[in-house]
């Protein structure tokens, strides 16, 4: 069947920035893992759909701010993540949990605002929701409520799952020069491993093209109906996140640290969830994981922050950086598998570049792509 | 007759046979094969048949897992009594106040200033160059040809790759490798991780 998505939709800045607008700002995004902001006064701060954020932990309250002093426009947390108060470094304007500045060095002194201007100071906020470890936030000023973005089982999926990870976090990120939607695309194509990894992950976990022929069939049953009402929009919407034990692994080799951790589950299998649009996490038989967001630039630029963790410590052991560094070494073999084939699609696109022709195995992604241009399109909205 | 084991396996063992045999001829060297399995495992039976007896041992294994590996098989052998000179390759000039600690290795032509104090299990490559006064921690990787400055503290179980340049009194946290050539001159916190086949630095966040 030929895809619906026109190369636009990976090369276009207007494109992106009408997808940043319509498409991300509206639904939830993950930012990062609550563990790294468990402490009074831990941060962490992202740009998502180029605003820069900051959340903070204000004694055990988890708040997403724009990092931004409303002063003269300084982060007010410059780090990537640490524990400080919300504190701006020019001027040292401090910020209370509701944004506004709880101290103004000199207010009487050097910046006497008039009351009703004093009032109006405050960060901007964002909507927060934590499910188990993973931090989501949304950028819209009315939020649709998170359980429309992903089903019941699967936020108990992703609960369980993440409620897992141990909170020595390992993370790093790559610079792709690919669109993020090419990650996806990729991510649920489960030919591409006996190709792409045919010498590293392949070798580990048999991939096997399922087709829910079901699935397909209501897919292309669909036809080109409009299917606005809000009920299946989100209906459809939902059914994009999905996740758990994915394949059977060949073997899974008994290291010793495995002793160490509280293993997820209890299945020698590749666990694998996605949630819609841009969160990934795999895991190798419940022992470790990682978690990839990827991050738009631009229509051509991705930036993939990958978090590494072991499942949580049953007891601390001094080699565990050494367990995390080996992982993510291994892991970044793989992931370079992906990124070459993703930035050697993207260096070939050209606007008149022929549309892609999806195989009956790959009706996930043509569902997708269906649902995602009615947003663009402005036939649905969230 | 004075004995050695020099346990390890590959290149490296057979590099320490020869080295030791150089830095002293009069030494009877048993070497003795290690291998390790698909999950990474010593197979440490063939320790069980080490008699210490006067005998010293000497651990040649690389920087695998930051350094934990070769660690482990020194804390092998340590348990079994065996004590572990320091092996200084002909060449090396160790200052008279400088101190090695146990199962270091200090390759030919490396440099290594007054008043060093190089921990345990610590490997210093060829023509590796330490400034006076350096601190470097237990079971640390030193590659052939780096360069550290005066004063410099380098963590425990760190490794810095070819090419590295440690400017002076600065501080590599522990368990950080770096593997970037060039200079580092500001302080290097631990777990951090510079490889070049990654876009920005590796960290390790614990809360």
């Amino acid at each position: 069947m030929l895809s619906r998505m026109p190369p636009q939709a990976y090369i276009d800045q207007g494109w992106f920035e009408r997808e940043r607008e319509l498409f991300f700002k509206p639904l939830w995004q993950f930012i990062g893992l609550k563990t790294m902001l468990s402490q009074h006064n831990a941060f962490i701060t992202r740009t998502l759909c180029g605003l820069p954020i900051v959340v903070q932990n204000f004694n055990g309250e988890l708040r997403a701010f724009e990092n931004l002093c409303v002063h003269r426009q300084n982060p007010v947390q410059t780090l990537a993540n640490g524990v400080r108060p919300l504190v701006c470094s020019y001027h040292g304007w401090g910020y209370g949990q509701d944004g506004a500045p709880d101290n103004i060095p000199f207010e009487a002194e050097a910046f006497r605002y008039p009351p009703e201007e004093r009032a109006c100071l405050h960060l901007r906020r964002f909507a927060l929701e934590t499910i188990g470890n993973l931090v989501f936030i949304n950028l819209s000023s009315n939020p649709i409520p998170i359980g429309e973005q992903f089903g019941a089982d699967f936020l108990t999926s992703i609960q369980e799952c993440s409620d897992a990870f141990d909170g020595e976090v390992m993370l790093t990120t790559f610079k792709m020069q690919a669109n993020w939607k090419l990650a996806y695309e990729n991510l649920r194509d489960a030919h591409h491993p006996r190709y792409v990894h045919a010498r590293s992950l392949y070798q580990k976990v048999k991939f096997e093209v399922n087709i829910d022929e079901a699935g397909l069939a209501a897919f292309k049953n669909l036809g080109d109906s409009a299917l606005n009402d809000r009920g299946t929009t989100t209906s459809r919407l939902r059914s994009f996140s999905n996740g758990g034990p994915d394949t059977p692994m060949k073997e899974v080799l008994p290291f010793s640290w495995h002793d160490n951790v509280e293993r997820y589950g209890n299945k020698n299998w590749y666990y694998n969830w996605l949630a819609f649009p841009n969160l990934h996490i795999a895991s190798g038989g419940g022992y470790s994981f990682i978690i990839e967001h990827h991050i738009p630039v631009s229509p051509d630029r991705t930036d993939m922050m990958v978090h590494y963790v072991t499942a949580k410590k049953k007891r601390r052991y001094a080699a565990s950086p050494a367990v995390l560094h080996a992982h993510m070494m291994g892991a970044e073999r793989v992931l370079r598998e992906d990124i070459d084939v993703m930035q050697n699609i993207q260096k070939q696109l050209h606007p008149g570049a022929p549309s892609a022709r999806l195989g009956d195995y790959e009706f996930a992604n043509g569902s997708i792509e269906r649902w995602y241009l009615d947003v663009m399109e402005g036939k649905i909205a969230l | 007759m004075r004995s050695k084991y020099v346990i390890g396996n590959g290149a490296l063992l057979d590099w320490a046979m020869a080295a030791w045999r150089e830095v002293d001829p009069g030494l009877e060297l048993r070497p003795v094969k290690l291998d390790q399995d698909a999950a990474y495992a010593f197979d440490l039976s063939v320790l069980d048949n080490l008699i210490v007896d006067g005998a010293t041992a000497f651990a040649a294994y690389d920087d695998q897992f930051l350094n934990f590996r070769r660690f482990e098989l020194m804390a092998k052998l340590k348990e079994r009594g065996f004590s572990m000179p320091a092996l200084v390759c002909p060449g090396a000039l160790v200052a008279s106040t400088a101190s090695l600690g146990e199962n270091v290795m200090i390759g030919a032509g490396a440099i290594v200033g007054h008043g060093c104090q190089i921990g345990f299990n610590t490997v210093i490559g060829s023509g590796a160059n330490i400034g006076s006064a350096c601190r470097i921690g237990n079971s640390a990787w030193i590659e052939a040809g780096v360069v550290i400055g005066r004063a410099a503290k380098i963590g425990a179980n760190v490794t810095l790759g070819t090419g590295v340049i440690i400017g002076d009194t600065v501080e590599v946290g522990k368990f950080c490798a770096i593997d970037v050539a060039g200079k580092i001159t500001k302080n290097i916190a631990a777990k951090t991780f510079l490889h070049a086949s990654f876009d920005t630095s590796i960290n390790i966040v614990e809360l």
